[in-house]
């Protein structure tokens, strides 16, 4: 009995192996380097030098670093809920029999598996003060024609814009799963108990798919918070600081400026915010969330 | 377009534009590491020694081999330039027949990864031989010993820095030793299209012009439609453009960017604001200059190739952009001259990478490419050289007729105004200028706000240095 047991821990052990070699050289590894690069002066190519706390006190007094913190709050608060209303709604209706249904769910989707510089590069095109498609469009109806990625006030609502188009179709996809995984009995049931569609809807489907909701949220909030590329190619975090992003002074003083010591502080405050905000909806979830 | 004078973010993002499908191809790749081990392994000890960290140069033992026993050698060039990789190539070529026993193959990196690319490949001990620098780069790289003292290089083969021009060799020089041969060189001057002048009878700019003169053709060069939307500018200016545009007006005003040991930002001082407030006028109050949503579409070098503008501060890389040019004519002036005549002067420059293994040789090459009479002479058929009787060749040249402006500019010029962060503290500046630009913040407010973001990057900066 023993032996057998010793041996099963062993295959265990041994088949476990590799995962846990690549888990040590690729996360665990840097986790730890990048913490102790955040202790340091270090620029590349001199010898590092000891900081202590010295950079995350340096942050402190940053006011760019807040406001790129303040934009990223800015961007996950304008991404995040129109995401997820959004893509419940393209889910809802997509899930009906209807013609050429997989058509628009490839087209709805079709945008997540674009490649996100090509799609920041076309967007700049549309958002075009003088002769976008976007304001041509808005100028046919009489609206005021802002001049968007040049404005700081309508930068951000821009880049929040075009993400949510980026991305609405993957979260898309998770509701038609979500959906489809909720048992056709209960709608059964809830018909012959004489439910209507809003019924049906408020007292099975929308909390059957809570969990799904759950895991969008969780993850949707990770991906504002890690918001990089739309900045980097439609505004380079401007004008001004409009759309300086988290990542995107990370990225800046790292590979433009060469601090690594204080980029890799930066990211460990980046990974504690993270942490904390997925840690918060961990805790609260046990309060919405329905599993059945 | 020519990347070599790129300093600024909207440049780059018109680089990013044009060369997309470059950035989204280019990967990593390169490093192979047995070269590396190499590299570092067969580092001789005289260059070692040249380039310890207490700036101790020992000039005997790396004397470079006199010309005619050349060892035979492969020399790595990386470049950013895509635009001018044909003309590099075929000097190359030439220098190949000059000097068969060294060979040189150049890799084009996109500007937009040139400086990370270049620094992963030096951390890795795997960097190029011959690197291609520019001003704001330049001492992040000489203060990390990641490019070559060159000066006992210099002083061995008897190369007469002077004929290149002086701001140029200091923007170069780090602790007094000179690290960079330049490859080109770029003052600014008045681009106009005489057209459009022509047309309504406005006198054509020359070296009697002021602000004012500047201001009132503007006005009357700008035009309006049947709409109230503008569709002929005056001129232009921008935050973003800090080479072309801002810089030299602040000179012009007697103003300075940096303080004389360049530990502070100057923009708060009344001649620098002064003059700042003279450009954002031209954009926000007199409405000669499109406004920056306009620029960001189009660039001041578009509009005015379309006819749309008519006159724009410019390198002489503009030149040969605007070769093209049929439908109307355009020439070259003086910008318009301010409390003194002024420009500021930039220019890239070939610089040895540390890791090199033939440090003679690719002198050798770097100061035929800079200095020879044939490369110059291949130069001139495209762009400044460095030197500036180079310089002075390629202004003979027509046309425009008055190519001289920009020779004559040297003997004005200023020094591009540069420190080890001055990527970073420009990125502050630029984001708070931007917003002066755009008529959301005064110019003064603006000004002040830059210095004391860029005053806190010096500050960092000069610990930074302490620990060199």
């Amino acid at each position: 009995m023993g032996t057998l047991r010793r041996r099963e821990a062993l295959w265990a052990y041994a088949l476990l192996f590799p995962t846990i070699v690549l888990f040590l050289v690729f996360m665990a590894g840097p986790l730890v380097a990048s913490f102790l690069i955040s202790l340091m002066h270090w620029s590349l190519l001199s010898p590092p030098r000891w900081a202590g706390l010295g950079q995350y006190q340096h942050l402190l007094h940053d006011s760019a670093f807040w406001t790129a913190v303040g934009n990223t709050a800015y961007f996950t608060a304008g991404t995040v809920l129109p995401r997820l209303v959004l893509a419940l709604l393209l889910a809802l209706a997509l899930n009906r029999k209807m013609r050429a249904r997989n058509l628009y769910r490839t087209i709805y989707f079709l945008p997540v598996v674009s490649m996100l510089v090509a799609v920041a590069l076309v967007w700049s095109w549309l958002y075009s003060p003088q002769d976008g498609l976007i304001n041509y469009a808005l100028a046919l109806v009489h609206l005021p024609q802002p001049a968007w990625l040049s404005s700081t006030r309508w930068a951000m609502p821009a880049i929040i814009i075009m993400s949510i188009w980026k991305t609405v179709g993957y979260d898309m996809i998770l509701y038609l799963a979500g959906l489809q995984s909720i048992p056709e009995h209960l709608y059964e049931a809830a018909r012959i108990d004489g439910a209507n569609r809003w019924n049906l809807f408020q007292h099975i489907t929308f909390p059957l798919l809570t969990p799904t909701t759950f895991f969008v949220l969780v993850v949707s909030v990770i991906g504002s918070f890690q918001v990089f590329d739309q900045a980097y190619i439609m505004t380079q975090g401007g004008p001004g600081y409009a759309t300086t992003t988290l990542v995107y002074y990370i990225y800046n003083n790292a590979f433009q400026w060469f601090h690594m010591g204080y980029a890799a502080a930066q990211a460990w405050v980046l990974l504690v915010l993270v942490l904390g905000m997925t840690l918060l909806q961990l805790w609260g979830q046990r309060r919405w969330v329905f599993y059945q | 377009m020519h990347a070599q004078y790129l300093t600024s973010r909207r440049a780059l993002l018109r680089l990013i534009v044009m060369g997309a499908g470059g950035v989204l191809l280019t990967g990593c790749g390169h490093a192979a590491g047995s070269s590396a081990a190499a590299a570092s392994s067969s580092r001789g000890t005289a260059q070692a020694a040249s380039t310890s960290a207490e700036g101790h140069t020992t000039t005997s033992i790396v004397a470079p081999a006199t010309s005619g026993t050349t060892a035979p050698a492969k020399l790595r060039m990386i470049w950013y330039s895509a635009a001018d990789l044909p003309l590099k190539k075929k000097m190359i070529a030439i220098y190949h027949q000059h000097v068969p026993s060294t060979q040189v193959t150049v890799d084009l990196v996109p500007f937009a990864q040139y400086w990370t690319k270049l620094e992963t490949m030096m951390a890795s001990g795997t960097g190029y031989d011959v690197e291609l620098m520019n001003g704001p780069n330049f001492l992040i790289n000489a203060t990390r010993h990641g490019i070559l003292d060159l000066s006992s290089y210099v002083a061995a083969s008897k190369l007469n820095v002077d004929q290149f021009p002086r701001w140029l060799r200091t923007l170069y020089t780090y602790q007094g030793h000179l690290y960079g041969l330049p490859e080109r060189q770029a003052t600014i001057a008045l681009f106009y299209n005489k057209s459009l002048f022509d047309a309504i009878g406005v006198k054509t700019p020359d070296n009697t012009w002021t602000w004012q003169t500047y201001l009132d053709a503007a006005q009357k060069l700008t035009k309006t439609g049947s709409n109230g939307a503008p569709v002929q500018y005056g001129t232009v200016s921008s935050a973003d453009d800090a080479q072309e545009d801002w810089f030299n007006w602040v000179f012009q005003n007697k103003g300075h960017v940096l303080d004389a040991k360049k530990q502070h930002l100057l923009l708060d001082q009344p001649a620098a604001i002064q003059a700042i407030q003279y450009l954002v006028d031209l954009v926000q109050k007199y409405k000669v200059a499109p406004l920056p949503s306009t620029m960001a579409q189009q660039s001041e070098t578009q509009l005015f190739m379309a006819g749309k503008l008519a006159m724009m501060p410019g390198g002489p890389w503009n030149v040969g952009i605007f070769e093209p040019i049929k439908h109307f004519q355009w020439d070259i002036a003086p910008l318009p001259k301010g409390k003194q005549r002024a420009c500021v002067i930039h220019g890239s420059a070939y610089c040895i990478g540390a890791t090199t293994k033939y440090p003679e040789q690719t002198f050798q090459f770097i100061d035929w490419m800079a200095t020879s009479k044939t490369a110059n002479k291949m130069m001139v058929s495209d762009i400044t050289p460095g030197t500036t009787w180079g310089a002075k060749e390629w202004a003979a040249a027509t046309p425009p007729s008055n190519r001289k402006v920009f020779s004559d500019a040297i003997a004005y010029s200023h020094e591009y105004p540069a420190t080890l962060y001055t990527n970073e503290w420009m990125d502050k500046v630029t984001k708070q200028l931007d917003l002066a630009w755009l008529g959301k913040q005064s110019v003064q407010t603006a000004c002040q706000a830059a210095t004391q973001q860029a005053n806190a990057v010096l500050a960092t900066e000069a610990a930074a240095l302490k620990g060199h």
